[in-house]
């Protein structure tokens, strides 16, 4: 056992040793680099899905503005106050950070978590391309969650050997596509929802643009089988949809290049479009195709081909990225691998998950869930920064000891998990819970290490500590 | 060239945004406003790839 976690300790540290050393002064990136990566970033073929679902949940027009507006807010003061700060001071990614705060064995089961994340959600992007293709080959959207026709299977199965293909041989000719599509996907989004004016009667002196607006794209009123969403709910999915990203600290590794911590205010330009301008364009889209959930029938009714163009590319250029990330996730519990090998067979589960319609269909649930597991993460690592060391505790326990995995973590994740089990169990909404799970596993996991680091003491007449570890 | 390509594709970007506001307004019908986005969105990738290309190979080369 103990031969076998060095063997993936030694396997995670080579395949991370690029990043090992924290980002010298000469690599930072200038701001327009953060700006043009958020801008880029969160314009995806999600975005057709998650403005559409508002509409179907019956949200009013004030609630989603006022919900946007502060959601996406909380989620640029989240990078900004809680990711930028600690990735500026350390200039290390989240994988060595964590690393020493909670051992190898900690970053192992993050990074296969992280990767099954990442294999549902590029199962859903590749869903939502699909709908574009189906359209054009007659193929429908399956009705329920699973796959109900030999066309459908076929079509995802087929962008998922594409997506899988390029990310093995073509990552970065691809991502060079994808840097080319970002401002055209925006401007599709846009063009998509002044183009569904005429289809929901809009006159064109949009005279009674308020009027339509309010009564036939966000009125209220739920689709049968709907939870109806009020402003909160709107709020607390904006802050909650890159949860893993901000809270949960995986954009350190973004935001490590930045000059300083203020840098995490570029993140509103990712919010306030892909968030906030793409979510609304995507509502209107829906509304105009009466309320019918199929990203491909949405644009193409308001674009025509471009439209269905702009979500097979909305998918397929986010897919991509998102399955190279997954192999390289994966590679650290597949010893000896290839990268290629990796990807391939994450790319085959990907595929076959892509078949059910479901992941996108319950994509809101799937984000909290995820960003929900993430997050315990990210507070072992705030408490261990910030609060700690003003508790007197010593940092970076499981470091100084050679501990595989920190007992206070695993207790904190897995007690913050079953937390939020409970309470959703009692009836808490899943947007809303990982407010309390973070609080719970800040105080658990600042309890735990100050109990562990009294015991320490009392001990340290028998044993010292075996060496000094420092913040780069 | 660069210049060139970058200029085409920032316009096509316009006339993917225009085409849509002219149909909104009453000024074009359907087929014509998805004909003219089509065309746009055929120049704007052919334009910016290009212009991609270019400015990538010109920082390898600086590089």
């Amino acid at each position: 056992m103990a031969a076998a976690g060095s063997s993936l300790t030694q396997q995670m540290d080579q395949l991370y040793e690029f990043e090992r050393e924290p980002v010298t002064e000469d690599k930072l990136k200038p701001g327009q680099y953060f700006a043009g990566l958020f801008a880029g970033e969160h314009v995806a073929a999600t975005e057709f899905v998650i403005g559409a679902f508002f509409v179907l949940h019956g949200v009013t027009m004030s609630d989603l503005l006022i919900g946007l507006l502060v959601g996406n807010l909380l989620a640029v003061l989240s990078w900004t106050f809680i990711c930028a700060p600690i990735a500026t001071r350390t200039r290390l990614t989240l994988y060595w950070y964590l690393r020493k705060i909670a051992g190898p064995g900690m970053t192992a089961v993050y990074n296969v978590a992280n990767a099954v994340l990442y294999c549902v959600l590029a199962g859903a992007m590749i869903s939502v391309s699909a709908t574009a293709i189906g359209l054009g080959v007659g193929v429908p959207l399956p009705e329920g969650a699973y796959p109900d026709s030999l066309g459908w299977i076929v079509i995802t199965l087929a962008i998922g050997a594409v997506v899988t293909l390029l990310a093995i041989f073509g990552f970065e000719q691809l991502s060079r596509f994808s840097s080319v599509c970002s401002p055209w996907i925006f401007v599709a989004f846009i063009a998509g929802a002044v183009a569904s004016f005429p289809a929901l009667g809009i006159r064109p002196d949009l005279s009674n643009l308020i009027t339509v607006l309010d009564t036939r794209v966000w009125n209220g009123i739920p689709d049968e089988g709907q939870m109806k969403y009020g402003v909160w709910h709107i709020a607390a999915f904006a802050w909650l949809a890159n949860l893993a990203m901000h809270v949960g600290l995986s954009d350190m590794a973004l935001f490590r290049y930045a000059k300083n911590w203020k840098y995490g205010l570029y993140s509103f330009f990712g919010m306030y479009t892909g968030h906030f301008l793409a979510w609304i364009c995507s509502g209107i889209m829906v509304a105009a195709v009466a309320r019918e959930m199929n990203p491909g029938l949405m644009a193409y009714e308001a674009l025509g081909l471009a439209g269905a163009f702009a979500v097979l590319v909305a998918g397929w250029t986010t897919a991509n990225p998102t399955m190279y990330r997954v192999g390289l996730a994966l590679q650290v519990v597949t010893p000896n691998w290839p990268r290629w090998k990796v990807t391939l067979v994450a790319g085959t589960i990907t595929s076959v998950l892509s078949c059910f319609p479901l992941f996108f269909t319950e994509l809101l649930a799937f984000v909290a869930t995820y960003g929900l597991i993430l997050m315990p993460v990210g507070a072992i690592v705030f408490a261990e920064h910030w609060i700690l060391p003003r508790l007197g505790v010593e940092p970076f326990l499981a470091e100084r000891r050679g501990w595989f995995i920190s007992p206070a973590a695993a207790i904190v994740w897995g007690g913050t998990l079953a937390l939020c089990f409970l309470l959703y169990r009692l009836g808490v909404h899943e947007f809303f819970l990982w407010i309390p799970g973070y609080l719970f596993a800040l105080a658990l996991y600042s309890g735990l290490q100050v109990a562990f680091s009294r015991s320490a003491r009392s001990q340290a007449h028998v044993q010292p500590a075996s060496k000094e570890v420092s913040l780069p | 060239m660069k210049a060139i390509a970058a200029v085409a594709s920032i316009l096509s970007l316009a006339a993917c945004l225009i085409a849509p506001v002219l149909y909104a307004a009453g000024t074009t019908d359907a087929p014509t406003f998805k004909t003219i986005l089509l065309i746009a969105t055929v120049a704007y990738f052919v334009a910016a790839t290009f212009w991609a290309g270019r400015a990538r190979s010109a920082g390898a080369q600086t590089a």
